[in-house]
């Protein structure tokens, strides 16, 4: 697994297990987000933030309430 | 670029020039750091457990033979050795047992050198010379 398999697996955790999400709606959101994009374009950059972090994001840019 | 100028007295006296590239600037700094306590890393294994225990949030999961970490109290007044990168995710899957605590240390690497200053002791050894525009 390379380190952006790793970072979505990470993040894909958090929104499963912290904040209750089912698993396919948590791969869907997390593939249509800003930070899949931004993985895909500085990988190094989304690694200098936890994955809690990343998970936040993604529920703020669907307006999920965390 | 660290430069240590001896000691005085017994006490550590370590004679610090700090640079920070940011933006456009450049800030020189000179610290002139009398009885700080210090720690620089050179053993790269060492330095690496030093990085997962300053990142990891529960005590259990320190990895003693590092020493110490940075976090739980605060253990030195200022660090200074190699950039350490690493991807901060990493820290989920060793906590959830999917990734082991030897994989993560073996992706943390070097990327320059750094001080980082964590007690107020440290910061008030600072003296600020000036701020040039480049």
């Amino acid at each position: 697994m390379d380190t952006a398999e790793r970072t979505c697996l990470a993040v894909e955790l958090v929104l499963t297990k912290k904040h209750g999400l089912k698993p396919a709606e948590a791969k869907r959101m997390l593939q249509n987000s800003v930070f899949y994009q931004t993985l895909q374009e500085d990988p190094i950059f989304v690694g200098h933030r936890s994955a809690d972090f990343w998970a936040k994001e993604i529920l703020d840019e669907y307006s999920v309430p965390h | 670029m660290i430069k240590n100028v001896g000691s005085s007295n017994g006490m550590l006296h370590t004679k610090l020039i700090w640079y920070v590239e940011w933006c456009s600037l450049i800030h020189w700094i000179w610290v002139d750091c009398r009885d700080c306590r210090d720690t620089h890393f050179v053993m790269p294994m060492t330095r690496r457990k030093f990085v997962y225990n300053n990142r990891i949030d529960h005590s259990k999961h320190l990895r003693c033979e590092a020493g110490s970490n940075q976090q739980v109290p605060p253990k030195y007044h200022y660090v200074s050795g190699p950039l350490a990168d690493g991807n901060m995710a990493d820290l989920l899957l060793v906590r959830e047992r999917m990734m082991s605590v030897e994989d993560f240390l073996a992706e943390v690497v070097s990327i320059g050198e750094q001080i980082s200053l964590h007690t107020k002791e440290a910061v008030n050894c600072l003296t600020g010379t000036g701020v040039r525009l480049c």
